[in-house]
């Protein structure tokens, strides 16, 4: 699409972030804060000042992840401790108590908004996979962080749902359910759609929505990882990538023109099965739109693709029609 | 004892010694972390398993499985199928035998280091294994290795007559072909059609061999991540899998996909026929590489991110060679004089060359690079300026195969290359703009995707099948036709999408949104250079407590081609397009009016309502989502007039394609804590979709006929229209126990039943039988509805966990599981589906003859409707491949350790 004109627009993007960085100004207030309170001024009162009421929440935060990182802070803001989630205790300690008095609660009945409770989390975990979060659709549609995360409360367990669900081994197990049970609370189209036929092994634990997904926002369409749905795709179907000396265009633009990626009843998690899946598209004259029966050898079994089987692309010199 | 148990019992051993000594130091630990675990709190569900952080936890729950069950979907087949095999397995490795289900240890403050130690285990040392091992220091560095396998069983119904004597060369026994070669050239064709079939039935597939077309992927990672300051981190990974197996592919001889030949040799006898199809295993030998590296700067105002991703794709077997089963040695084109061998008439009688092997590329090697940079600025805590660019270089240089396998195909040019070259450059950029006033959020996207292709242009000539026909002189060999690659080897695209929306907040969780997306679309080398696309989109959340959330959502999008048109829609000799509208009665290669369901017009409406309300003991979750695509918009680019040729047959429709796509999903879940020992959950979601698509039967003209000159070749009284509804129920319903505060009891049920149907019928006028508008859609070229799909997935199981000890927690679990298929594609399969009668063609028994065509409906014992199989089929090979029901019952007795 013109290369000269790509490598001038190229320069530009790549120009922009440092228009924009010289542009960004001086820390904000509520940055000179955050270290004059880890300096020990202001209205922080320290963790051990905390756990003295609160030992069985500090007992169990220190096992958590958070908890070990910071009992080696590396930063002024893990150097807060409790206070670096829940603000600054000092008004709950003279009040001698109380939930109205905590800055920041992540409970349900708590009093802060979304976005205050997310900002907590946000100090220090805005960037990694989360760098996009902000305009993603889930913060846009009131996400909280809390939603789906645990913070020091006890993990609970159904035994129902250890039996139903499994996912693929991970050493992330800060959430308030395994996946992929905790997006299916809300995505419920989704539970049925793992029960298909044809799927790929979400059932099985070898696969499940964060291989491809980002719940926590990225610039690609429907938060996949990556940039499109068959960058995504192939980076697992690396041998359907191409190039091809000849290409299948629908193949080679999105793979969702002909599959459904959470499953179908399909075979081979077609949208449409063979024939109509490439009937709809081919009109041209004899097989491809003469109307085939049951019984033909164009439709039963693997359909069009009992003959053309490379179907998504073919690097053979005789391979025009994707018979070989 | 077998290897696995061995290993299996030695790591239990191990793990057994290790954790004795680890539980002694921290029993006193324990103890207070499941005392404080066990404190209530507000967030606790019913009827769970209450524990410290996963973090903490080590434990081993290992025991044995035993199964058995039946696999009953098949009954025609002279074989049992086996279980473990069967669908039951598909993605597993259910087995009787010993097994160590999940494992985890733990360790922190390895030798007073501050590092930790972690390693968990799934499924081990079974062929759906995984194993993840992570050395570090929280916030300081991390290595972590992983090992996993994934299985993946096709069919076990398959049956083969070849055996792979080196990777990827797929050969026959030679007397067998022999026998196969006398048995398809001896006498007539009508002889050889009467004999054929039952000879193949009675004499091959008995005697065909067994085989499980499966693939094991085993994939290794290394990762390491260092927090190198607080605000730095670097990363970098190396994944490799081995990928290996088989799974059915087919292929054809024949350039014809019709593999009957049956019209070859025509009235000459004695003759071999081109006519040939097989289904193969694919000889699958992959190795996938993927690099990834990856740093991030973090300066609260701003952090930026810099990777680079390299995945590279080793093809181990770049193409297949198998033996033709009705050809010994390859045979050039045939020219019989007249008044020999059967040749009646005054001219040459012709006979296209037989392959006596095929061979095709399979999926070549290739290569893809990326590099990433992200960045994130932040103007205070309201305003996010969030960007990422992203270019990539993909590249594929295997060497070609030649032209044809066939020694007897002669005169053929050289391959212009020995390789493609192919390359391709893709970039993508994204912006993303928000900002907060208050109560106001503003959002501005902007992305933007380059793909392309500049692969070179080859002229080739294809020799498709392995086969060539004679020239049209009947005296020698055709010359091959020339082609070029243009449009086939290079197509691209950009699409660039700018979307601006306005978000208002109020009360805790309310909002409201509302914006506008548009879209431009530009290819090159398909139906339509430039598209756009306009949406606008909306939704509510409104939370008028904490108890109650609903959701409603919808957008609408309009999506315009500025012009569309095929280069196949064009005049044969001028080639001047010719688009939908236009009087010329030529015979275009593709129908003028024919419109793809990526590239046309289309309306597309979604709605979507989520209502969840969540109280203590109660919650309950209702959803609704509908799309509604429409692509049978009047002119613009598709016909202004409707298409019909018989009003009122149908609806107006004004192109050929996909017409309809509609959908409507309604589902709940619901769940209730009768106390804090018993809770019960159900879910339901019913999907109901439905496609509609019109295509017309079209046969070329001959010599220099027009569409209103041939009998039929191209009128809308040859169109028909075809209908897809599939509905899925899918229902689940359980119950949790807690009881005595240590036993668990979990029963549940769950059903998914899918149900789809294909119907299809002929829209025009069957009384019009000569002329220009004549009715060609009868005997095999009938328009028929097919019957309907059915699948259930049935699953029941009860868990029981008993809590001895706080160390120790034995557990049974009973699963039972019926897979239901019939699927009119899949369930009738057998390695050869020629053997039928129909018409002109006559076959002997054990061959049905089902009467004037094989779209006459005889019913079989199996298959209720009728007998499946094809003339056409008669030399075809098919592996057998169906996936039949089964039933199963699986026990599973496990101890759970902690420690």
């Amino acid at each position: 699409m013109g290369s000269r004109m790509r490598r001038s627009t190229t320069l530009l993007y790549l120009l922009l972030p440092v228009i924009i960085f010289a542009l960004s100004g001086r820390m904000s207030a509520e940055e000179q804060k955050a270290k004059a309170a880890a300096a020990g001024t202001g209205d922080y009162v320290g963790s051990e000042v905390c756990t003295s009421c609160h030992d069985a929440e500090g007992k169990h935060f220190q096992a958590t992840v958070m908890g070990k990182a910071f009992a080696h802070p590396k930063n002024d803001m893990e150097k807060l401790g409790c206070e670096g989630c829940h603000g600054p205790g000092k008004a709950h300690v003279e009040a001698g108590g109380g939930k109205d008095t905590i800055p920041v609660r992540f409970t349900s009945d708590s009093k802060n908004t979304v976005e205050e409770k997310n900002n907590a989390c946000l100090s220090c975990h805005s960037t990694g996979n989360r760098m996009f979060w902000h305009g993603s659709p889930h913060e846009s549609r009131n996400l909280a962080c809390v939603d789906c995360h645990v913070g020091h409360e006890p993990q609970t367990k159904k035994l129902s749902s250890d039996a139903r669900f499994n996912q693929p081994l991970t050493d992330v197990n800060g959430t308030k359910l395994k996946e992929p049970e905790l997006c299916l609370q809300c995505h419920q189209m989704r539970r049925a759609q793992l029960q298909r036929s044809s799927h790929m092994p979400y059932r099985e634990g070898k696969v499940t929505c964060t291989s491809c997904h980002n719940p926590h926002g990225s610039p690609n369409p429907k938060q996949l990882i990556q940039t499109t749905v068959n960058e995504n795709c192939l980076s697992c179907h690396t041998e359907r990538r191409g190039p091809f000396l000849w290409e299948h265009p629908p193949v080679m633009e999105s793979c969702l023109n002909c599959h459904e990626a959470h499953g179908t009843n399909n075979p081979q998690l077609l949208k449409v099965r063979m024939p109509r899946v490439c009937d709809t598209c081919h009109v041209t004259s004899r097989h491809p739109t003469t109307p085939t029966l049951l019984n033909s050898v164009r439709d039963f079994n693997r359909g069009c693709t009992n003959c053309h089987s490379s179907i998504h692309g073919s690097n053979h010199p005789s391979g025009d029609k994707f018979l070989r | 004892m077998k290897m696995t148990n061995k290993i299996s019992l030695l790591t239990v051993l191990l793990v057994l010694c290790f954790s004795a000594g680890f539980a002694q130091e921290s029993q006193k630990k324990e103890e207070g972390k499941q005392r404080d675990a066990n404190t209530p709190s507000a967030t606790q569900q019913p009827a769970a398993e209450v524990s410290g952080p996963a973090e903490d936890e080590n434990f081993i729950e290992f025991g044995g499985r035993g199964f058995f069950g039946d696999v009953y979907g098949r009954p025609d087949l002279p074989f049992k199928q086996n279980l473990r095999t069967s669908k039951l397995n598909e993605y597993g490795d259910l087995r009787n035998n010993f097994l160590i289900r999940r494992a985890r240890i733990y360790m922190d403050n390895v030798l007073g280091s501050r590092n930790y130690l972690l390693y968990q285990t799934q499924s081990s040392f079974y062929r759906d294994q995984s194993h993840l091992g992570t050395f570090g220091q929280y916030n300081r560095f991390k290595v972590q290795v992983r090992y996993d396998e994934i299985s993946h069983i096709f069919t076990n119904t398959a049956r083969t007559p070849y055996v792979q004597t080196s990777p990827g060369v797929w050969t026959m026994p030679l007397a067998l072909r022999q026998a196969l070669q006398n048995a398809s050239s001896t006498g007539t064709v009508v002889q050889i059609n009467n004999s054929l079939p039952s000879y193949i039935a009675t004499q091959l597939v008995p005697y065909e061999q067994f085989i499980v077309p499966q693939l094991q992927r085993r994939a290794g990672t290394g990762l390491i991540r260092l927090y190198l300051k607080p605000d730095w981190t670097l990363s970098a990974s190396f994944w490799r899998e081995h990928e290996s197996g088989t799974r059915p592919i087919g292929a054809i001889f024949n350039s014809s996909p019709s593999a009957a030949g049956s019209s070859e040799p025509g009235t000459v006898t004695n003759r071999q026929s081109p006519g040939t199809g097989v289904e193969l295993p694919e000889t699958i030998d992959y190795f996938n590489n993927l690099v990834k590296v990856m740093t991030e700067f973090d300066r609260h105002r701003w952090a930026a991110q810099v990777g680079y991703n390299g995945s590279f794709f080793e093809e181990n077997v770049p193409s297949m060679t198998f033996d033709n089963p009705f050809a010994t040695a390859d045979v050039p084109v045939q020219i019989i004089a007249p008044g020999t061998s059967g040749c009646t008439g005054t001219t040459n009688c012709t006979i296209s060359s037989v392959p006596a092997h095929g061979q095709r590329a399979l999926y070549p090697s290739n290569q893809a690079n990326y590099m990433s940079f992200a960045t994130i600025f932040n103007f205070g805590k309201q305003t996010h300026v969030m960007g990422m660019v992203s270019p990539g270089w993909l590249h594929q240089n295997d060497r070609f195969l030649p032209y044809t396998a066939n020694t007897a195909i002669t005169g053929l040019t050289a391959l212009p290359v020995a390789s493609l070259n192919g390359k391709k450059q893709t970039l993508a950029m994204n912006w993303t703009a928000v900002t907060k006033l208050k109560f106001v959020e503003l959002e501005g996207k902007y992305r933007h995707y380059d793909y392309n292709n500049n692969t070179q242009v080859l002229q080739l000539t294809p020799i498709e099948g392995d086969v060539i026909g004679a020239n049209s002189t009947s005296t020698g060999q055709a010359a091959p036709s020339a082609t070029d690659t243009n449009g086939r080897s290079n197509p691209g695209y950009n699409r660039r999408t700018l979307e601006l929306s306005a978000t208002g907040y109020w009360g805790k969780r309310s909002s409201a949104k509302a914006g506008w997306e548009g879209e431009w679309f530009d290819r090159s080398h398909r139906d339509v250079e430039h598209t756009f696309e306009s949406t606008f989109f909306g939704n509510v959340d409104y939370s008028p407590s904490r108890d109650f959330l609903l959701r409603v959502s919808g957008r609408h999008q309009n999506r315009t081609p500025d012009e569309y048109q095929d280069e196949a829609a064009s005049d044969p000799t001028t080639g001047a397009d010719i688009s939908c509208t236009s009087s010329s009665t030529v015979f275009t290669e593709e129908q003028r009016c024919h419109r793809r369901f990526d590239e046309a017009a289309r309306i597309l409406d979604r709605g979507d309502v989520l209502a969840q309300y969540d109280l203590r003991q109660w919650s309950f979750t209702g959803s609704f989502q509908t799309i509604q695509q429409d692509f049978n918009r009047s002119g613009g680019t598709n016909s202004p007039t409707p298409l019909n040729f018989v009003p009122g047959n149908t609806s107006p429709y004004y192109l050929y394609g996909a017409l309809k796509d509609l959908s409507w999903i309604y589902s709940f879940d619901t769940s209730y804590a009768f106390s804090s020992a018993v809770s019960a959950f159900v879910e339901f979601t019913h999907e109901d979709y439905h496609k509609r698509m019109i295509s017309r039967s079209r046969t070329p003209a001959s010599g220099t006929q027009t569409i209103l000159t041939c009998t039929g070749c191209d009128t809308p009284n040859n169109d028909w229209e075809s209908t897809y509804h599939d509905k899925f129920d899918t229902y689940a319903a359980g119950l949790d126990f807690f009881l005595a505060k240590r036993f668990w009891i979990s029963p549940y049920y769950s059903l998914s039943a899918g149900t789809g149907l294909v119907n299809s019928r002929a829209l025009g006028n069957p009384g019009i039988t000569s002329g220009a508008n004549a009715f060609t859609l009868t005997g095999t070229s009938t328009p028929e509805d097919y019957p309907e799909t059915t699948t259930r997935i049935h699953e029941g199981v009860m868990v029981f966990k008993y809590k001895l000890t706080k160390s120790l927690m034995p557990k049974f679990e009973y699963r039972f599981q019926q897979f239901d298929n019939r699927d009119y594609q899949t369930s009738a399969m057998t390695p050869y589906m020629g053997c039928i009668g129909a018409g002109s063609v006559s076959v002997q028994a054990p061959c049905v003859n089902v009467g004037a065509t094989v779209a006459v409906k005889s019913p079989t014992a199996n298959y209720p409707y009728f007998v499946v199989g094809d003339t056409a089929a008669a030399r075809y090979l098919f592996l057998g491949a169906d996936q039949p029901s089964y039933r199963a019952h699986v026990f599973t007795g496990t101890l759970e350790y902690r420690f």
